[in-house]
């Protein structure tokens, strides 16, 4: 027996044994997907009777209505860092924005971790502030390599946040800048930065209570 | 004789009774088929509304394709978040027909989890200069800025089931192996069927939709206008 034919021979088995394996995870994956796509799409169908068939159909619509907002609602895009006050139909405000930069800050002495992202999903706006002052968390000083201080106004900083911040929860808001030549960029540590003249605009126009979906 | 003529009676009214029947069946079967048509229309909107309902409870984004309105939209908890133009790219039209028809196939589906996706060719959203001023001043690495804007991009969900969308900006390649070996795979996914569409957008709306189209994340075709 040469060399390469007693390779063939060892290799055979292997090269067999690959390809089944190869197709047998295809053929799972394809079994996976069809039964979610199967469970995604089992739903009522439609009666036969026409009449039926449109009472069902408005129910369906009606429901479907119900879950989006009435009014008007702010969308923030972080994919491409636009903001947008809109209602169902119209568009009342477009803008460029920033947010989250995704990156992560470790503070070594505690062991401590930060991960800058805007949250995703749906929140509201809870509250409005005129000329915010900005209270420093922990990492803010960290970041700069400086101690935190024990002393609380130390943490208070009245320039950076623009005139005007909305809140919408666990310490997150829109807000202005300073550094308006960033705007744009996925620069922040999970807020979201405005200019000032479209941060005045959606000040004036989102009443407490708007809707805000992250996406 | 008398016989032969009861048989050519019986054979005449055969042929005429068979005349009848198929000029009386032609307009029947046009209104039955259009009926069809519609039937079946009814019941894939039906349908569509039911699982958006579903999805519009769930946390995640999900993707609407409305070919009718010339549409791509994402809808979070049911809100219209985000919409952009797409067109058909010239003689695409056939393509666009038979992807819809293919996407609800027999078992009349609205909605199929994105199984694939493939950057062809991207561009940089930010030029080196821009991105080593932005990285300095907001003190970032200038990786984590950067922004790669799909120029060229596949859309896959499985079944053969591809889109392209090619947005309006220049792009070099990502992946010269990469698209080799998907251009393949492809080319054996499209045997005997008619190619994919492609679909022109701009690049903005080629990056929200890159990064929103994740594995897993579920399109719904809505065929209203």
């Amino acid at each position: 027996m040469t060399r390469t034919s007693r390779w063939l021979y060892l290799a055979a088995p292997l090269i067999v044994i690959s390809a089944a394996l190869a197709v047998t995870a295809v053929t799972v994956g394809r079994t996976r997907d069809r039964r979610s796509t199967e469970a995604i799409n089992a739903v009522n169908a439609l009666p036969e009777s026409a009449d039926a068939a449109k009472k069902e159909m408005r129910h369906a619509r009606a429901a479907l209505d119900k879950l989006s907002p009435r009014g008007a609602y702010i969308v923030i895009n972080t994919h491409a860092n636009r903001i947008v006050l809109r209602t169902r139909h119209d568009v009342l405000l477009e803008a460029s924005c920033s947010t989250g930069s995704g990156d992560t800050l470790v503070d070594t002495v505690t062991g401590r971790r930060w991960v800058f992202d805007t949250p995703r999903g749906t929140f509201k706006v809870s509250d409005k502030l005129e000329e915010p002052w900005w209270r420093k968390p922990d990492w803010a000083f960290i970041e700069e390599g400086e101690e935190v201080p024990a002393d609380p106004r130390q943490r208070l900083d009245p320039y950076v946040m623009g005139d005007y911040a909305l809140g919408f929860g666990d310490g997150y808001f829109i807000h202005g800048t300073i550094y308006e030549r960033l705007i744009g960029v996925n620069v922040t540590h999970g807020c979201v930065r405005l200019a000032s003249e479209d941060l005045a605009r959606l000040y004036r126009d989102a009443p407490v209570g708007t809707p805000i979906y992250i996406f | 004789m008398g016989r032969m003529s009861v048989y050519k009676r019986f054979w005449w009214t055969g042929l005429v009774l068979v005349l009848l029947s198929a000029c009386a069946s032609e307009p029947a079967s046009s209104d039955s088929r259009a009926d069809s048509e519609g039937s079946r229309s009814a019941r894939l909107d039906f349908r569509r509304v039911q699982v958006e309902l579903r999805l519009a409870r769930a946390d995640t984004p999900y993707l609407v394709i409305a070919p009718a309105r010339g549409r791509m939209e994402i809808k979070l908890k049911g809100a219209l978040v985000w919409e952009c133009p797409i067109y058909p790219d010239s003689g695409h039209t056939q393509e666009l027909e038979s992807f819809f028809d293919r996407f609800a196939g027999t078992d009349e589906i609205v909605c199929r989890p994105l199984q694939g996706r493939h950057v062809y060719a991207y561009a940089e959203q930010l030029p080196d200069s821009v991105l080593a001023t932005v990285a300095e001043a907001a003190g970032f690495s200038p990786e984590l800025i950067q922004r790669e804007i799909p120029a060229r991009m596949f859309l896959l969900w499985g079944d053969g089931l591809l889109l392209e969308l090619i947005a309006d900006i220049d792009g070099r390649n990502k992946s010269p192996f990469g698209n080799v070996l998907f251009d393949v795979k492809r080319a054996i996914t499209e045997v005997g069927r008619p190619s994919h569409p492609v679909f022109r957008t701009t690049p903005e709306a080629a990056l929200t939709i890159t990064r929103v189209a994740q594995l897993g994340v579920l399109t719904l075709v809505d065929l209203t206008d």
